[in-house]
């Protein structure tokens, strides 16, 4: 049986019957308590207390540090495959490498995204199991079984 | 009235005025910087980054003046949220990518650079080098 790490953790900053908050490295991580792998998982209602809990976890930090990134990586760039919203504090020069240099874009490329975007936002897969997901290649696919 | 003095004597609502005025994202919002738009209702605008960290990658804003999340009231913060879940999942299959990182900067020392709350969606692609 394979076994998820948030699912088990044990050493919890808050908790209610929605949310966990646990502590990692420097940085507050936000889940669900039950088991969504990714984003599009999670259901809508769960959104409004985990937003609660994230705007008051922010405003604290506030009061230590200068300012703070929220991250949910999602697929690749995702260590854990349980939902979660990281945030990290941050003050000037510290070192944390959270930025990226920008591309120059042609206008077609842009435009090519701007279409592919769009269209697929009319018909979101917001709803899903396994039996409808058609390749191995598709991402539903290999991030539904990294589920444990 | 040198600068600061003019500040000075400025009351809450001409600040906030005078930023919104400066805010290139409520410039967007009113049609006076044109932008190529993915998405928008009445509270949110989406559109594609000009300065892209990887090909597709979109910015998700309110269309009110809001500089940091946390003055944004909870459930519009959820609805944001629910907003940006459909997009990724629409870059997810329009751009054929691998994932995707949504990524929220609050203050100048988080890498801020505009004075409107932005929520960065963004495309992950293999050996894309963005280190999230």
């Amino acid at each position: 049986m394979r076994i998820c790490k948030y699912c088990e953790e044990k050493e919890v900053l808050y908790e209610d019957n929605v949310i966990k908050v646990i502590k990692k490295k420097d940085r507050s991580i936000v889940i669900p308590k039950k088991h969504y792998t990714i984003f599009e998982q999670v259901p809508d209602e769960v959104f409004v207390k985990l937003t609660q809990v994230v705007n008051k976890l922010v405003k604290e930090m506030f009061s230590e540090y200068s300012g703070n990134n929220i991250i949910i990586n999602n697929g690749l760039g995702q260590d854990v495959a349980h939902f979660c919203i990281e945030i990290i504090p941050r003050k000037e020069n510290d070192g944390k490498n959270l930025t990226w240099v920008g591309k120059e874009l042609q206008l077609e490329e842009m435009k090519i995204a701007q279409i592919s975007i769009k269209e697929n936002l009319k018909n979101p897969q917001l709803e899903f199991s396994r039996g409808l997901t058609e390749s191995k290649e598709n991402y539903m696919h290999t991030n539904l079984d990294r589920m444990p | 009235m040198n600068a600061k003095a003019k500040l000075d004597s400025m009351t809450p609502e001409e600040i906030e005025t005078f930023t919104k005025e400066n805010c290139v994202f409520c410039k967007i919002v009113d049609n006076k910087i044109s932008s190529n738009v993915i998405y928008k209702d009445d509270d949110f605008l989406a559109i594609l980054d000009i300065k892209p960290a990887t090909n597709g990658h979109v910015l998700l804003f309110p269309r009110k003046h809001i500089t940091i999340t946390p003055q944004l009231p909870d459930e519009v913060f959820a609805q944001m949220l629910i907003v940006a879940k459909k997009i990724s999942n629409a870059i997810l299959k329009g751009m054929k990518a691998q994932g995707t990182s949504l990524f929220v900067a609050n203050g100048i020392s988080a890498g801020q650079k505009c004075q409107h709350v932005l929520l960065h969606i963004i495309p992950r692609y293999k050996n894309d080098e963005l280190g999230l």
